[in-house]
């Protein structure tokens, strides 16, 4: 209880370190005042509602299949969506339509689209087991891969480029039409995170297996439905506008879960705190190590170093894994 | 609370598993399901618990189908012990136990005293006070076992549906077990078991309903289920018995021929 209650004052005290100190770190001509709204600030915000959205859905997904490496991206939302990116970049559909832009309208239609796919499919073999989702989910996926590949291949350079700088991830919005992009995302992930909530107790059992959480109560089915849409609607919003920021939804998770226990209720609020946290953070450092290295310009994606970073993290735990413990 | 099944039949696999049993479970009753390997007992159970679709028949829980029932409210009145436990050991004992309330709150609304005195009681009964802040990976197969039979006592139903609860258990650990269920069958609580040891049936002075190859085999008091003849036809197996030192009471025992 105590080591809970410290945990959670350094999550909120390193969160307000976030957001008052990754804006001000970087280099420009400008001054800092114009910078500061029209760029970092509406970056931050997006990366922390990016990085807030990830972690709590890779977390309900770590749950549902009772799996370490389960992921937000997992069961083809990303591919659904870079799948569409990449058919609007292609055919260059452009436009605003209220604060949405065509490309990424049409990502999250895909991504809602692969979602709807795969819980059909899901659905037609009788009894939306975990297996059986997973293994749509991830055939839908390499399905997305390979056509996206092929548009690639069939593209001018500068698309290709286009589409490759996509997949990469990136919290870069600007100004008032960055600001305005982020009202329905944020609202989707808001919803998405109060039914991620409201289920919490039922995550805990799905983690206890199928049969003791019927035992106990729960709708196993709806649950994992319902868990299954909550999380891929949050992750459709955000990959929607960021494109595919690999790994928060994975290291978040399991860092949050070392430190506050496999509890949903406090992991999930562990997991929004720990999201808001890590990949600002990440993001500032993307922005700033060329210069910081080289002195050059040149900004990374942020998701370069997240992949890297969540890589490296991986192969820590993999080293130093105790026996027997089925979640790494 | 009371468990009725008429015809009940069990498809799996294109395969007919529960093929027509019917059965009454009363108030208080201790029911122990026995038969071979394969032989629909857990598949029984379950349709029984409507964790199964049905092929044929159907199952009442207190009159009432249990197609109309949800989730927890079939958890209210029955408490499932699976055989097998599949999930991540990573939580703590407490939490584990604390699931045994979920049918009773909401998925939002706090524990509540009842709540807390329902896991201190299950905790207590089990003797698991002193582990209930230890994650259940840490402790022995025997340990763990009381800890799902606790929380299946948390859930305070009228029926617990117990699938080889004393399996794979060493001595003191099995005695452990059948002194709590006996217990429960004190407090008047229903209790149905499967079991391959015949013995336990007969020490809980059970009802005996023996399956083959999904069909019912036998039904009635283990006293008249221990027959030799009766034992061979559905276990393709040789017991004798053993007349203990109590009167009336009798144990089988598997008699292996060496060639």
């Amino acid at each position: 209880m105590r080591r809970t209650r410290t945990s959670l004052a350094i999550l909120a005290v390193l969160l307000i370190a976030t957001v008052a100190l990754t804006p001000l770190v970087g280099s420009s001509g400008a001054s800092l005042d114009e910078v500061y709204w029209t760029i970092r600030a509406p970056r931050l915000a997006m990366a922390m509602l990016a990085g807030a959205a990830l972690s709590l859905s890779g977390m309900v997904f770590q749950a549902v299949f009772r799996n370490p490496l389960a992921s937000p991206f997992t069961l083809g939302v990303a591919g659904g969506a870079s799948l569409a990116s990449a058919i609007a970049i292609r055919l260059h559909i452009v436009g605003t339509w209220w604060m949405i832009s065509a490309r990424a309208g049409l990502a999250f239609a895909g991504a809602m689209a692969t979602v709807l796919l795969v819980y059909a499919i899901a659905r037609a073999r009788r009894g939306f087991a975990s297996s059986t989702l997973l293994l749509a989910g991830v055939s839908i996926g390499f399905v997305c891969s390979a056509v996206i590949v092929l548009i690639q291949y069939l593209s001018r350079e500068h698309e290709a480029t286009a589409i490759i700088r996509w997949l990469m991830g990136s919290v870069e919005i600007v100004g008032r039409s960055g600001w305005l992009a982020m009202i329905p995302v944020s609202v989707l992930v808001v919803i998405g995170a109060g039914l991620c909530w409201y289920l919490r107790r039922g995550l805990d059992l799905l983690m206890m297996g199928d049969l003791a959480a019927a035992g106990r109560g729960v709708n196993v089915t709806w649950t994992r439905a319902a868990a299954y849409f909550a999380a891929s609607t949050m992750t459709g919003a955000v990959v929607a506008l960021c494109g595919p920021i690999a790994f928060v939804g994975l290291v978040v998770p399991h860092i949050m879960r070392f430190v506050l226990g496999p509890g949903h209720g406090l992991l999930a609020i562990g997991c929004l705190l720990g999201g808001m946290i890590f990949l600002p953070t990440c993001d500032m450092v993307a922005r700033n190590l060329m210069y910081w290295v080289v002195d050059s310009s040149l900004q990374l994606p942020v998701g370069v170093l997240t992949s890297l970073l969540g890589g490296l993290f991986f192969l820590g735990l993999l080293l130093r894994r105790r026996e027997e413990s089925p979640i790494l | 609370m009371y468990l009725e099944a008429e015809n009940v039949c069990v498809d799996r696999a294109a395969r007919r598993v529960v093929d027509g049993v019917s059965l009454r479970l009363e108030p208080g009753q201790c029911l122990a399901v026995v038969g071979p390997n394969g032989a629909g007992k857990t598949t029984l159970m379950q349709a029984l618990l409507g964790l199964l679709p049905l092929s044929d028949g159907v199952v009442r829980l207190n009159g009432e189908a249990m197609g109309h029932l949800s989730r927890r409210q079939i958890a209210r009145r029955m408490a499932y012990l699976p055989q097998n436990y599949e999930g991540y050991l990573g939580f703590r004992v407490r939490a584990v136990v604390e699931t045994g309330r979920y049918a009773h709150r909401g998925a939002v609304q706090p524990w509540d005293e009842t709540d807390s005195e329902a896991i201190d009681q299950a905790l207590e009964q089990c003797n698991l006070g002193c582990l209930q802040d230890r994650t259940v990976e840490a402790l022995s197969g025997g340990e763990r076992q009381k800890v799902w039979l606790a929380a299946a006592l948390a859930q305070q139903t009228p029926a617990l549906l117990l699938d080889e609860p004393t399996s794979a258990l060493d001595p003191k650990h099995q005695a452990e077990l059948i002194e709590l269920i006996q217990m429960q069958l004190g407090t008047g609580k229903t209790v149905m078991l499967i079991c391959h040891d015949l013995n336990l049936a007969a020490m809980l002075n059970c009802r005996v309903l023996a399956l083959r190859e999904g069909r019912k085999a036998f039904e009635g008091s283990v006293a008249r289920f221990l027959d030799p003849d009766l034992l061979r036809d559905i276990f393709e197996a040789e017991f004798e018995l053993v007349r203990m030192a109590s009167p009336g009471h009798v144990r089988a025992h598997l008699r292996v021929q060496r060639g």
